[in-house]
C-alpha cells in the first residue's frame, strides 16, 4: 500500500477512530493523539494492510487496543496535568451552549458504562455497525453482542429515566 | 410515522432487535419536534447519538495532535537514550564482575600449585620419603643377598674344618690305641 491509497483508504477513519477513542478516553486531546497512534501503526503495518478484509474492522480494533491499554495505565493514576487538562475541559463542554442538560446526563450515562458496554454502545447507537462488525471488532459472537447491547441499552434508560423520572414526577 | 410504531420500535430497540434502518427512523423521530409527552425522556438520547456522529477531528487539531507526538517522540527517544546506558552498565559491571572473580580464582590456584611445589622440595612430602624409603630397603636386601653368597663360602670351609677334625680325632685315636708310646716318644718308632 502507497501514500495514495493510504490517503484514500486509511485516513478517511479519521473521524470514526477519533470518536470511538474520544468516547473512551473521555478527553479530546488524548483521542487526537490516539488517532495518529493508530494511523502511525497502520501506515508501519502498510506492506500487510492489503491482506485485510476490512481496513475500517483494523483499524477500530487497533483503537480499541490502544485505548484500554491507555484505561489500563490510568489506573495506576500518576498526580497530572492530564487530570487538571479533563476537568477545565469537562466545564468547557458543560458550559457550551449546544449541550442542553439532558444530553450531558446521557453521555455521562455512557460514560458510567463498563468499558465493553460502552464500545458496543457507541459502534452501534452512534456509528450504526452492523451486528458482525461489532463483533469482529471486539472478538466476540454476534449474540453476544446483541445482549450486551441490549442489557446496556437498558442500563442507560435506567439512569436516564429513573433520574429524569423523579423530575417529571415532580413538574 | 404512527406513534404506535414508534412505541414498537423502542421496545425492540431495547431488546436489541430493531435493524439499523430502524434506529435510523427512531433517531430522525426522536430529532424531530413532535415527540409526544410520554416519550419526551427517550429524546434526549437519540439526539445525543445523532450529535455525537458528527463530531469530526479538525485539520487544525490534528496539526496540534502531530506536533504533540513530535514532542513527545523526542522526550521519549532522550529517555531511551540514557536508559538503556544504564541498562548496559548495569549488564558490564555483572560482567566484569564475574570476570574479576574469574581471574581472581585462577591465581588464587596457580599460587596455590607454586607453594605447593616449592613446599615438596624444602620438606619432602610423604611420596617423596616413601620412594627413598623403598630404594634403601631394596639396596639393603640387594646387600644381604650378596652377604649370604659371600657365607655359603664359609659354610664350605666350616664343612672342611669339620672333615679335618673328624681325621685328626681319627689320627689321634688310631695311635693312642695301636703305638701309644710312639705318641709319648715319636722319636722311639724310627
Amino acid at each position: 500500500m502507497n501514500l495514495q491509497d493510504f490517503n484514500t483508504k486509511v485516513y478517511p477513519l479519521k473521524d470514526k477512530i477519533f470518536r470511538f477513542a474520544k468516547r473512551m478516553l473521555e478527553q479530546t486531546e488524548e483521542a487526537e493523539d490516539l488517532v495518529q497512534e493508530v494511523f502511525i501503526r497502520m501506515w508501519k503495518n502498510r506492506e500487510k494492510l492489503d491482506e485485510y478484509r476490512s481496513l475500517e474492522a483494523l483499524a477500530m480494533v487497533t483503537t480499541k487496543n490502544l485505548c484500554l491499554d491507555k484505561l489500563k495505565a490510568r489506573r495506576f493514576p500518576v498526580e497530572s496535568f492530564n487530570d487538571q487538562r479533563q476537568f477545565i475541559e469537562t466545564i468547557a463542554e458543560e458550559t457550551r451552549p449546544d449541550h442542553s442538560d439532558l444530553v450531558l446526563g446521557v453521555k455521562e450515562a455512557m460514560g458510567t458504562l463498563p468499558e465493553h458496554s460502552r464500545m458496543i454502545v457507541h459502534l452501534r447507537d452512534i456509528e450504526g455497525c452492523e451486528f458482525d462488525e461489532i463483533a469482529e471488532v471486539l472478538g466476540m459472537q454476534e449474540n453476544a453482542v446483541r445482549v450486551a447491547l441490549s442489557r446496556a441499552r437498558k442500563r442507560i434508560r435506567e439512569i436516564l429515566i429513573n433520574d429524569k423520572s423523579y423530575e417529571y414526577q415532580r413538574n | 410515522m404512527n406513534i404506535k410504531e414508534i412505541e414498537g420500535l423502542l421496545k425492540r430497540y431495547y431488546e436489541g432487535e430493531t435493524t439499523l434502518a430502524e434506529e435510523k427512523l427512531l433517531k430522525e423521530f426522536f430529532s424531530g419536534d413532535h415527540v409526544p409527552e410520554h416519550l419526551l425522556p427517550y429524546q434526549p438520547m437519540f439526539r445525543f447519538f445523532t450529535h455525537e456522529a458528527t463530531l469530526t477531528l479538525t485539520e487544525e487539531n490534528q496539526e496540534k495532535s502531530l506536533n504533540r507526538r513530535i514532542e513527545q517522540y523526542r522526550e521519549e527517544t532522550s529517555i531511551v537514550r540514557t536508559h538503556p546506558g544504564k541498562k548496559r552498565l548495569y549488564y558490564l559491571s555483572g560482567i566484569a564482575a564475574g570476570l574479576l572473580i574469574l581471574i581472581s580464582l585462577v591465581f588464587v590456584i596457580r599460587n596455590e600449585a607454586g607453594k605447593r611445589q616449592h613446599d615438596e622440595l624444602a620438606n619432602p612430602s610423604a611420596e617423596l620419603a616413601y620412594t627413598q624409603a623403598r630404594q634403601a630397603l631394596i639396596m639393603v636386601s640387594v646387600g644381604l643377598n650378596t652377604g649370604i653368597d659371600a657365607a655359603q663360602r664359609f659354610k664350605t670351609l666350616d664343612n672342611a674344618m669339620a672333615q679335618i677334625q673328624r681325621i685328626n680325632k681319627y689320627y689321634n685315636y688310631q695311635t693312642q690305641f695301636i703305638n701309644p708310646e710312639w705318641i709319648q716318644n715319636p722319636s722311639t718308632n724310627k
